[in-house]
Parts: C-alpha cells; sequence; structure tokens
C-alpha cells in the first residue's frame, strides 16, 4: 500500500470537524491525529508541529494564499473554540489530508471541500497570528485579554509615502499557507474560512505567485517583477543563530505566551509596471544599487559579492547611489537590524481606472520587534528611497505570529488555556 | 427564481435517501452519534499479523459496528483499514504498534466490504460481509415529529399561498384601473408571499419563471412575463400602460399554483434543504441587486426568503433536538436572529416596510451575506441529520 495521500478519506474524522464549527461540544482534541510521517511521503510534508510554527525559516514554497479574518464572536472560550478546530484542521491538510470526508453522507454537504484530493501535500504549510484588534478595539477589551498585549503588537505607522486602503489591511487573525502547488494553499484558507463560519470572516485575501526571496542557504535568489534578484542579502531561516538574534520572540518578552513566536508584517506594494518598463537599464541598476542581469552590487561581479557602501568611483560618487534601495536597507544603515522576508510576486488583474496593470509584490517580513526592524528600516525607504518612484505601499497588516503548537496542543493555548 | 435546478436536483437526492433511511441503512459517521448507537453496537475483534488482517473474513449485521484491532506480534503491520466497494476508506485505526489495542466504530450498510492492513503480505486481504437490514438507530428521528413539521410546512404554504393569490388579485386591478402609484405600493408586499414559498413554485418546472423570471432568464424578451416584466414597465416607464396580458397571467398562474400546493406533500428534509436554497437565494440574487433591479424592492424579497426559512427550521426545530442535535439547533436559532436584527436595521414606515436596496453601501451587503453565510453552513446539515 505505502502511499500517501488525499486519497485516504478518513471517514472517521467524519462530523467530527464539522461538529466543532457549530460551537464545540464533543470537541475531544487528537482524536483524529496521526503521526504525519504516516501520511504523504516526507518529501511532500512539512511537519506542523515544533516549537516554532512552520511557514517561517520553511524554505520559501512557490505559492501563497494569504487571509485576514475578523471576529465575529464575542468572548475568549469561542475563540479557543475556533483555534482548537483549526489546529486539528491545519494538522490533517499540512499531512496531505482532508479536513473531513468526501463520500459519507449523501444527504449532507461534504465536510471538505475536496479540490486538493489527488494532490500531494506540497509542502503546505499553514501559519497563524493574532492582530492587535484583538486584545482592543476602539477602546474596547473586547476578550478579556486586553492585559495580555504584548508591548510590540500596536499599529506601526503611519510610515512615509504609504497610502493604505483600510479594506486590505489589518485584521483580527491571520493565515499564511505557502504551497508548491496553489490548489493545494487556496485549499487551506479556503476551509479555514468555511469552519470559521458564524465565528470569523475573511476580510480580505492576498494570491501570491514566484516566490521573492531565498530564505535558505541553498534556495537560489529568485527575481521579483521588477526584474531583479530580490533577497541576496536575506536572512538565512537556517542560521538559527540569526532567527534567535532578529527573528523569534523569547524570555525578555513578558507575555510568555508569545515565546518562540515572531512578528508578521505584511505589505502589499503595488509596482508601477508600465514606467519602471520604461526607464533605462542604468537607471533601473542606480535605483535598486544591483546590475540587472548578475544581481551584483554596484561595487562588484558577482551576486553574492560584499555590499560596500563606501565605494567610490574615479570621479568620487559613490559606486551605490545614496538613494539606492540596497543602501537605505542595508543592515549598516539601520544600526544592524535585519529582517527574515518571505514575500510573493502577485497580479489582480488590471487596474480599473487606469488598465495598467496591478502587479507587484506582496512583502511579508518576519521579525522579534516589528517597530526596531521593519518600521524603522521602512521610514528610512519611504523617505528616500529612489524605488519610491515606482512602488506604492497599499496595505499594511501586522501580526502576533503564535509560537509552535505541541502534539495534542492547540493554537494560542498559551494565551487561551487554562 | 433561482438561477439553476438546485432544488430539483436536491430532491431526488433527498428522495433517495430517504428511501434508504426507512431501510434504516445511512451510515451515520458522527462521533456524537456514536455514543448513542453504541448498546445496539456489533464489535468483531481483528488482529494485526504479518500476513495482514486476521481473521481474513468476517461478517457483521448491518448497524453499528465498533472493529477491535490487536497487534499480534508484527512489526512490519500496525493499522487496519475498512473500505467500501468502490475503495474508499471508511474507518481505520493506526499506530496499533506491539501490545497495544485500537479500535473504531462506525454504522455500515449491508455489502461487501474490504479489510486491508497495509504492508502485510497482500494488500486488501480480508472482506467482512455485512448482512441483512439494520434495526433503526436509537437516535433517529420519531416518524410522528416528522410528520408535525411537515404538515406545519403544508400549511404554512397554502396560506402563504392564499395570500399571494389576494395580493396578485389587489395588484392586477390596480394595474387595469391605472394605478401606478398603487401598484408600486403593492409589488414589494406581495412578491413577498412568493418569495417565502419559492422552493416549492420552483418544483413545479415552468410555473416559477413564468410567475417570476428576470430579463435575462428568458431565451427572448417575448416569452418574458410575471412580476419582473410587470416591475419594468411600471418603473422604466412610469405607467400601467401595456401591463393588462401580464396581470391576467400572473393572476393565472398564481391560481394554478394555488391549485397545485393543497395537494402537494412534503419530505421533511426537502424543508431543511429547502430553507438553505432560500438563503442561497439571497446571498447569490437579492445581495447582488438584480432580482428587482427597477424597484430596488429586494429587501422586501430578502424578507420574504428569510421568512420561509426560518419557518421551516423553527418546524423542524423538535426533531432535530429529539436526534441529539439541541445545541446545533440553539446555534441554527440565534444566527437566524443575528440576520434577522441585520435587516431590521432597515425597516422603514412605509408600504414597502424596507429601505431601497439601492441605499445599502458594499459594506453594508457585505455584512449581510457574512451573517447570512455564518447561519446556512449549520444549516445545510439539518437534512442529513433529520432523515438519518
Amino acid at each position: 500500500m505505502a502511499q500517501i495521500t488525499r486519497r485516504r478519506l478518513l471517514a472517521s474524522t467524519g462530523g467530527g470537524a464539522l461538529g466543532l464549527a457549530l460551537g464545540g461540544s464533543g470537541f475531544a482534541l487528537g482524536r483524529h491525529e496521526v503521526p504525519d510521517a504516516s501520511r504523504g511521503s516526507a518529501a511532500s510534508t512539512v511537519p506542523f508541529h515544533g516549537a516554532h510554527q512552520a511557514g517561517i525559516v520553511t524554505p520559501a514554497q512557490d505559492r501563497l494564499v494569504f487571509g485576514a479574518f475578523d471576529l465575529t464572536i464575542d468572548s475568549a472560550g469561542e475563540l479557543r473554540e475556533l483555534m482548537q478546530t483549526w489546529t486539528q484542521a491545519a494538522v490533517a491538510m499540512t499531512a496531505g489530508r482532508t479536513t473531513g470526508t468526501l463520500a459519507q453522507d449523501a444527504g449532507a454537504p461534504p465536510p471538505d471541500t475536496g479540490e486538493a484530493v489527488g494532490l500531494p501535500a506540497a509542502q503546505l504549510t499553514i501559519t497563524f497570528g493574532l492582530g492587535a484588534s484583538v486584545f482592543t478595539r476602539d477602546g474596547k477589551d473586547r476578550f478579556g485579554l486586553a492585559a495580555r498585549r504584548p508591548a510590540a503588537l500596536t499599529p506601526l505607522g503611519p510610515l512615509p509615502g504609504e497610502q493604505l486602503d483600510p479594506q486590505i489591511s489589518d485584521g483580527d487573525l491571520c493565515v499564511q499557507a505557502c504551497a508548491n502547488d496553489p490548489q493545494v494553499a487556496f485549499h487551506a484558507v479556503r476551509n479555514l474560512a468555511r469552519l470559521a463560519r458564524g465565528s470569523a470572516v475573511l476580510r480580505w485575501t492576498q494570491l501570491g505567485f514566484g516566490r521573492t526571496s531565498s530564505t535558505t542557504s541553498d534556495q537560489v535568489t529568485l527575481r521579483n517583477l521588477q526584474g531583479f534578484k530580490d533577497g541576496t542579502n536575506n536572512l538565512r531561516g537556517d542560521d538559527e543563530q540569526a532567527m534567535r538574534r532578529f527573528v523569534w520572540v523569547d524570555a525578555r518578552e513578558p507575555q510568555r505566551w508569545l515565546h518562540g513566536g515572531t512578528y508578521l508584517v505584511s505589505r502589499r506594494i503595488r509596482m508601477f509596471i508600465e514606467s519602471w518598463d520604461r526607464d533605462t537599464l542604468s537607471d533601473q541598476e542606480q535605483v535598486i544599487g544591483r546590475f540587472k542581469t548578475s544581481g551584483a552590487p554596484l561595487n562588484g561581479k558577482r551576486e553574492h559579492d560584499a555590499v560596500d557602501l563606501a565605494a567610490r568611483d574615479a570621479s568620487g560618487e559613490y559606486l551605490i547611489p545614496a538613494d539606492a534601495h540596497i543602501r537605505l536597507a542595508a543592515p549598516a544603515s539601520n544600526g544592524g537590524e535585519r529582517i527574515l522576508r518571505r514575500g510573493y510576486s502577485f497580479t489582480d488583474g488590471i487596474d480599473p481606472k487606469t488598465g495598467e496593470l496591478d502587479a507587484g509584490l506582496f512583502f511579508i517580513c518576519f521579525q522579534r520587534d516589528p517597530h526596531r526592524q521593519f518600521a524603522a528600516i521602512q521610514r528610512r525607504l519611504g523617505a528616500a528611497d529612489a524605488l519610491d518612484e515606482y512602488i506604492q505601499h497599499r496595505s499594511s497588516a501586522l501580526f502576533a505570529i503564535l509560537p509552535g503548537v505541541r502534539r495534542g496542543g492547540y493554537l494560542a493555548e498559551g494565551l487561551l488555556g487554562g | 427564481m433561482s438561477r439553476n435546478v438546485a432544488w430539483a436536483t436536491r430532491r431526488a437526492t433527498i428522495a433517495t435517501l430517504v428511501s434508504l433511511a426507512a431501510l434504516g441503512l445511512v451510515a451515520c459517521g458522527s462521533a456524537r452519534n456514536s455514543a448513542n448507537t453504541s448498546k445496539s453496537a456489533t464489535t468483531l475483534e481483528v488482529t494485526l499479523t504479518d500476513q495482514g488482517c486476521s481473521p481474513a473474513k468476517l461478517t457483521a449485521p448491518a448497524g453499528a459496528l465498533t472493529i477491535s484491532v490487536s497487534n499480534g506480534g508484527t512489526s512490519a503491520v500496525t493499522e487496519m483499514e475498512l473500505k467500501d466497494s468502490s475503495g474508499i476508506i471508511i474507518g481505520e485505526r493506526e499506530n496499533v504498534v506491539g501490545g497495544l489495542t485500537g479500535m473504531f466504530s462506525l454504522n455500515v450498510k449491508p455489502g461487501r466490504y474490504v479489510m486491508n492492513c497495509p504492508n502485510g503480505e497482500r494488500e486488501d486481504n480480508g472482506v467482512l460481509l455485512v448482512t441483512g437490514n439494520a434495526a433503526v438507530s436509537a437516535n433517529a428521528v420519531p416518524a410522528p415529529l416528522l410528520a408535525k413539521a411537515v404538515a406545519g410546512y403544508r400549511s404554512f404554504v397554502r396560506e402563504e399561498t392564499r395570500k399571494l393569490l389576494t395580493g396578485v388579485r389587489a395588484f392586477s386591478s390596480a394595474l387595469q384601473r391605472g394605478d401606478v402609484q398603487a401598484a408600486k405600493a403593492m409589488f414589494g408586499p406581495v412578491r413577498r408571499h412568493y418569495e417565502a414559498i419559492e422552493p416549492v413554485a420552483e418544483s413545479f418546472g415552468d410555473l416559477d419563471p413564468e410567475i417570476d423570471a428576470r430579463v435575462n432568464d428568458v431565451p427572448s424578451i417575448e416569452r418574458w412575463t410575471g412580476f419582473h416584466r410587470i416591475e419594468q414597465i411600471l418603473w422604466s416607464k412610469n405607467t400601467t400602460r401595456g401591463t393588462a396580458r401580464y396581470a391576467k397571467k400572473l393572476v393565472a398562474d398564481v391560481v394554478t399554483l394555488n391549485e397545485k400546493v393543497q395537494s402537494l406533500d412534503y419530505q421533511a428534509a426537502q424543508l431543511a434543504n429547502g430553507a438553505v436554497e432560500l438563503l442561497n437565494e439571497v446571498a447569490s440574487s437579492k445581495i447582488t441587486g438584480e432580482e428587482d433591479r427597477y424597484s430596488h424592492t429586494d429587501l422586501s424579497d430578502f424578507q420574504g426568503n428569510l421568512t420561509g426559512a426560518r419557518v421551516a427550521f423553527e418546524l423542524l426545530r423538535p426533531a432535530l433536538i429529539a436526534h441529539g442535535d439541541a445545541s446545533l439547533a440553539s446555534d441554527i436559532a440565534e444566527r437566524f436572529a443575528a440576520v434577522q436584527s441585520g435587516l431590521d436595521v432597515y425597516r422603514r414606515d412605509t408600504p414597502l416596510g424596507f429601505a431601497f436596496y439601492s441605499e445599502l453601501t458594499p459594506v453594508d451587503r457585505r455584512r449581510l451575506v457574512q451573517k447570512l453565510d455564518a447561519l446556512a453552513e449549520p444549516l445545510s446539515t439539518v437534512a442529513a441529520k433529520i432523515a438519518g
């Protein structure tokens, strides 16, 4: 027998997941959990359980479906039920299984929606976070959790140059689903949204393709929609020391429930593609600070040559201009601060007002302090980056990414348990 | 009118389901139910060996079944699966390693099933034969409760149809005497009775399109009749001229509908599925504003759909509670109330009783749909529970 996969429908999980969504009676965590290794081939699954959530230092997959949700419930108990339901579903889906049966009862809607059946797990990771509005909204302590808010979970802005649309910004909860198959990632967010009916509603979603960052040492650097290699000097997820220093929230945070977690910042960055495409090669390179073809910094020859911000040409001009993107973003310009980038390209068709492509970078980064890290860097970029002529930040969101889930546990257990 | 024939399709499905249910053969896999059915359950024992499942042949009566799986000392084989005739796994137990025993429970219909203990010498090496007719499961809904629900729904449909007939007669006479304002004032309130029973009307083939088609539902404009044909003339041209023949046909069609519903019978599952259809109808055509595109009276139709769904649910509620789903029932009731209070925000002291739909912002509309979706999801599970 051996394999694998979603074709093996777990009848025994039948009405369970659905029952949970309806109010949680009869919840028995772990009832149909099975070791991930027995499902899906090892090559196609990423373990769900661990000290940290997957989807952060996991080598970036090719596709993203990101969903931000707003809660429609009003008690912490109901939030816990939702987290338990989602945990159970995420364990199943990341192992390549359905959230319930497809074919148990002809007279009832199938619990799982079915579009991932027959597909491999495709390295699916589902990463969950909480927005500041879970703790207080309009000055109100919605769930009795206000005292548990970590200090850094406060609005980042306003930041220079941004033009944010509130309808596609922020949210109470986030779900980042990444996979090497877009349908697998979509299935994850769709089924989580369905399980959340009556508890949470989708606020906005974003599809991404073409990972724009290499996040581990052995991934080659891909190009963003401006045609440049993006992420050459990114942090590496397999550099544990760097992760501890820049990414994971640790014992210095008084809110213990977040230890082992991190913060996610997302920014939907529209690129003015048509204008960029009319810019000369040399100007594009001056704007970025790298050669387009090789990806080398303007002071070097090869992609991974060290960026030398002090290098000057014969006439005394900086080789990497004062307003070049990589200069302003460099750790040396930001007091040594760094972030783990994990973004994706996107297109949402055309801008209905102009007919120009609505495309760009759905920027995602992880860090242990979004104010000292992302916001400080972006303040510098938004004010002076030569690239600002060709891009605009249209959405922004900040989420506290929960620590990992132990076997038999559930998401946000440290916050909502007991 | 509905965009599709889902009601008819659902009816066919339900008919099959109900006939199976009558024989007590519907598998019922939810964990909640298994507790109730366990008292009459059959238990079979299967041992995992290097060869596979042992014994390789078992029989059981239809109904609740528990399979106890123990490891007979094999390190290669650690799980057992039960598959139906099409190879779909309907139950399994994994990680039964040396010295351990596990079990799983399910309801089985008569037939031949395959037992598979993966990594044994032979795949699919066992057979389970399920015989006879299962006893009616312990949590089956008592027939009198369902009969009462159906009887209640039958009189609701008759009453709404009677009001509809009275209404369209008055509407028709306003049109015939050329009273534009009176006709406009009646349009929404009269339609509401139709919207409340729309899934029933849709079950009569052509009758629903004759009464309720939108312009894009008909193959050519010459074939377009009913409420929306009259709506288009009344609002776009602000006249009753040209409506007489449509008014006459509308009355005749509703008379036919009224005759048909007198003898119509229903199955309980139809009530539940019809309620879901009504909510789908709201989400797909009322919320977009395309139902009453000239008069913008959509919120009144919304109320009709919601009332029809809620009446069906309330009638089924005792049956649902008897089935052991009291918390589901109260959950659904709360969500009905949430949708109603979301709609009540737009009540107005006018003949229509509601704001014109054009007043709602996209955000207002989105909120209404989110509440509807939250209601329709659990409501969609009701039919199978009361039928099984």
